[in-house]
This record gives structure tokens, sequence and C-alpha cells, in this order.
């Protein structure tokens, strides 16, 4: 545990919900985060914006639109440490995360909190769709957000153990969020780590379609690398750090598997294998093998545009997809490189936008 | 393996493809729409499905491919030249794509393992405060050695 003393008796919260917006030079994004919370169906008891030691302002925009400013005597280096400085002063049953570049549809709290109404629920997170869709990157993730959020995460929430409750906008029982420690910067994705925690303490997890949210997502390839170099490190640390854990846990090892398998071997099909053939073989039609798979992932893909009537932006956004996938793969490879072979892991945190 | 008998194979992947992605999204809407705490809702073996799209992906995405490319050759002289008579391409291709399918597979297999031998088993006898052996039954009815009261 990062900080075992987070504060807070577990009998003595109200009833609502506290946001913590961890920020670090949001100035430009963070009164469009605090908006869209005031705006919400369900109003939040607190809004709590942490500036991490931020020097473009933030503290003063996010103070100006409405909500409580906290500062750290310094910077806390990442996330999670961000979110364990404000935790302590949570006195909600519920606190939600929400990245300070994310603005949620107004009824998304609202949605989000009838799965906290179960009992053995300690964590539900909602549906991610990028606010902007313009460049090649935005559009590759605007893609890869469909298929993820109206396929993959449905079919792992049926099976009771939703991958990760996304960090960019989740909610959580306060109570088992500082009985777990609050959030552990000792992987590059506190929200994986987070959410394994939840499943091996016993808890459950839920993903709820219907609360929105909208994060600004890496518009160019400066700020994507970071991200993706940042999420694909932190799913190996995860993996190498509870993978005995997981093991007991018998749909959360399935789902494991099948993403580790993904990160593994069909990246090392794409960005190894393929390319070699092609060169050997001396054989360019093998190239269709990068498209093959399309008809199908298709399929999700246009069903979630479609319901959301976004056809043509999901259409027009499909090449972004395939390049992003590629980009992805390769990254993967590197971050199971790094940590696994040469034992070089990522330890500084790099924002992603 | 000639053309002909890889397209046939591809077009039995289609339609298994076409049979299970349509239930599985069905499956999925159902779920969506059953109310929190009612239980799940009874859908066909998701997993079942699941597994048969998998096959199905593989299938439909190479019979995809196949046809497009010859279709291609067809309205386009030069791409004629780049295809191999006997398709031993494509046959790497199906190859390579049911090997991916394999090492999932494996992988998942591998997993199931490993967690067996992993997990945490209850000892043939444990152990008393006073070192003696117990049977785990003398713990489940309330032994002497359990802590638990007796009767």
């Amino acid at each position: 545990m990062d900080n075992p003393n987070l504060g807070g008796e577990p009998g003595s919260l109200s009833p609502g919900i506290t946001v913590l917006i961890p920020a670090y030079n949001e100035a430009e994004s963070i009164s469009d985060t605090v908006n869209s919370l005031l705006a919400q169906t369900v109003q939040p008891a607190a809004i709590i914006v942490v500036d991490d030691c931020s020097t473009d302002g933030t503290a003063e925009v996010a103070r100006a639109a409405g909500a409580t400013v906290v500062r750290p005597p310094k910077n806390t280096g990442s996330k999670a440490g961000a979110q364990n400085f404000a935790l302590p002063l949570v006195e909600t049953v519920w606190t939600m995360a929400i990245d300070a570049d994310t603005t949620l549809a107004f009824d998304a709290v609202e949605k989000l909190m009838v799965a906290l109404d179960e009992k053995e629920v300690a964590a539900a997170s909602g549906f991610v769709v990028p606010r902007y869709v313009r460049t090649v990157w935005e559009r590759g993730r605007y893609v890869e957000y469909l298929f993820a959020f109206s396929f993959l995460k449905p079919v792992q929430d049926f099976f009771g153990k939703p991958l990760i409750a996304s960090g960019c906008f989740s909610a959580y029982r306060t109570d088992a969020l500082r009985a777990l420690g609050g959030w552990s910067n000792r992987t590059m994705t506190e929200d994986i780590d987070l959410t394994w925690r939840f499943y091996f303490a016993g808890w459950q997890v839920r993903f709820v379609p219907d609360a929105v949210s909208y994060p600004i997502e890496p518009h160019d390839f400066k700020f994507m690398r970071k991200q993706l170099r940042r999420w694909s490190h932190g799913f190996v640390q995860n993996v190498r750090l509870h993978w005995r854990r997981v093991l007991a846990v018998p749909t959360l090892r399935m789902i494991v598997a099948v993403a580790a398998w993904d990160a593994m071997v069909a990246s090392l099909a794409l960005v190894v294998l393929l390319p070699l053939m092609i060169v050997l073989f001396s054989a360019p039609i093998l190239m269709v093998a990068y498209v093959a798979d399309l008809p199908v992932v298709l399929a999700p893909i246009l069903l979630g545009a479609i319901r959301r009537r976004e056809t043509a932006r999901a259409l027009a956004s499909i090449p972004g997809f395939l390049v992003l996938r590629a980009v992805n793969a390769f990254f993967l490879l590197e971050a199971i490189w790094s940590e696994l072979i040469v034992g070089r892991p990522l330890r500084l945190y790099e924002k992603g936008h | 393996m000639g053309i002909p008998v890889i397209t046939a194979i591809s077009v039995i992947f289609y339609i298994l493809m076409a049979l299970t992605i349509l239930p599985i999204l069905r499956a999925v809407q159902a779920i969506r729409r059953s109310p929190r705490g009612a239980g799940r809702p009874h859908v066909f073996p998701l997993p079942v499905l699941a597994f048969l799209m998998l096959i199905g992906i593989v299938g439909g995405a190479w019979v995809v491919a196949t046809l497009a490319v010859y279709r291609l050759a067809e309205v386009v002289p030069n791409v004629r030249g780049l295809l191999p008579a006997d398709g031993a391409e494509f046959v790497l291709l199906g190859i390579g794509a049911v090997s991916m399918v394999g090492t999932l597979i494996l992988v998942l297999s591998a997993v199931e393992v490993l967690s067996w031998f992993c997990a945490e088993r209850e000892p043939k006898h444990a152990r008393g405060p006073d070192g003696q052996k117990v049977r785990p039954t003398d713990l489940i009815q309330g032994g002497v050695h359990s802590g638990r009261p007796h009767g």
C-alpha cells in the first residue's frame, strides 16, 4: 500500500459523491470538466481539483469554475499520487475519479450511481468517447473505443469481470477504496491495479454503457507515444505484479490471458511476422492480412456507431484505427521487451496529452 | 490445395461467423437491458458462441481476402501477375491465421493449468494448536482443534 493513512472512518461517511480531479497544467480544459459536473442531473456533494503544482494557472481557473482546489506541497509525480492526496478529504460514501480533460454527458453520474447501488459493487466505470475526432490518432482512438466499449466491455461485464474500471471516469465505494490504500503508483496504470485489487478483495466491478464520458485524446504522435508507452508498460507491470493472484480469479484470468495474448502474439504477428513473410516470400499480397479481420471487427464498431448516429464518422476513421493498431502493437512489444526481458521498467509518469 | 478448395472451406467459416455474431450481439443486448440484481438473463452460452465466432473471424477474414484479391485480379491484369497459380501464399496465410487461434487456445489452456497448480489446496491433515494432526472433517464439524464450540 502506498498510503496506509488515508483517513476517514467507514461509518462516518455521508450520502452522496465526491469528485476528485487530478490536474497538472490543465488550465485549458479544467473549466469544461467542472462545468459538466455542475450540470449533472445528480449533483456531486463536492468537486475537488487537486492542482499538482501546475504552472499555468489551473488552480485559479478551477476555483473560478466553482471547484474546491487543494494543492500538495510538491508535485506528487503521478495521477495516483494526486488522487491519494485528496482521498482523506472525501466525506461521502462514493468517490468519483475523473480526468481534468474529461467532460460527462449530463446524466452520466446518475447512470453510474445505479450500478453502485448493489452492495457487493465497489467500482463502476462508463462508456468513453473521444471529445474531438479530427486527426488520424483521434480517429484511431475513436474506433478503438467504439470496439472496446460496444463489444469487449459488455462481454467482460456479462461475466462480472471488466478488465479495467477506466481511470478517466469511474466511481468507487469510498470505504472500499480506503481499505485498499487508495490508488497505487507502483505501476504506470493505477486503474488496472485498483480494479484487480478490488477483485482480489472480493468486490465486484461494473461497466455502465449508458454513462458516457468525453476525454480529450492525444492529437499527435508525440502525445500518443507517451500515452501508449504508459498504457503498454502499465499493463505488463500489472500482469507481472499480480499474475499469481489473477490466476485465482476464474474469469479474470481468462480475460487477462486474452489481453496478454493479444499484446504478445497478435502484436508479434502484426509487427514482426507479417513484414518478414512479405519480404522473405516476396509476396506483397500478404499485406491483406492487415485488414483481413476487418469484416468482423467492423460489425460491433458499426453497430455502436449507428446507435450513436455516427456511422459516417466511424467509417471515415477506419484507416486511423488500422494505423493506431499497428503502432499500439509496436509499443506493446517494446513494453514486453523492456519490462520482462531486459529489465528496464518505465518509472517516469508522463502525461499523454 | 487449390483456390476453389480454400474458398469452399472459407465459405463454411464465413457462414459460421454470420450465424454466431448475431446471437452474440443479441445476447449482449439482452444483458444490457436486463435490470441489475434480477439475475443474469438466460442466453445461449456466450463462451461457446465467442469461440465459434473466433473461428469465424479467421475463416471469414480469409474468404473475404481471397475473394477480394482474385476478383481484383479479374479486373486488373497486373494483379494477376502477383498471384501464385496454386495459391501457396493463401495457404500460408490460412495456416498463419489458424496458428494464431491455436496459440490463443494454448495460452488459455496454459493459464487454466497454471491456476490449478497455483491454487491453495486444503491440506489432507491440518495441525491443531498442540501440533497434532487433525482431519479436515474435524474442523468442519467443530472438532476440538477448530476453536469452534461443540454441538
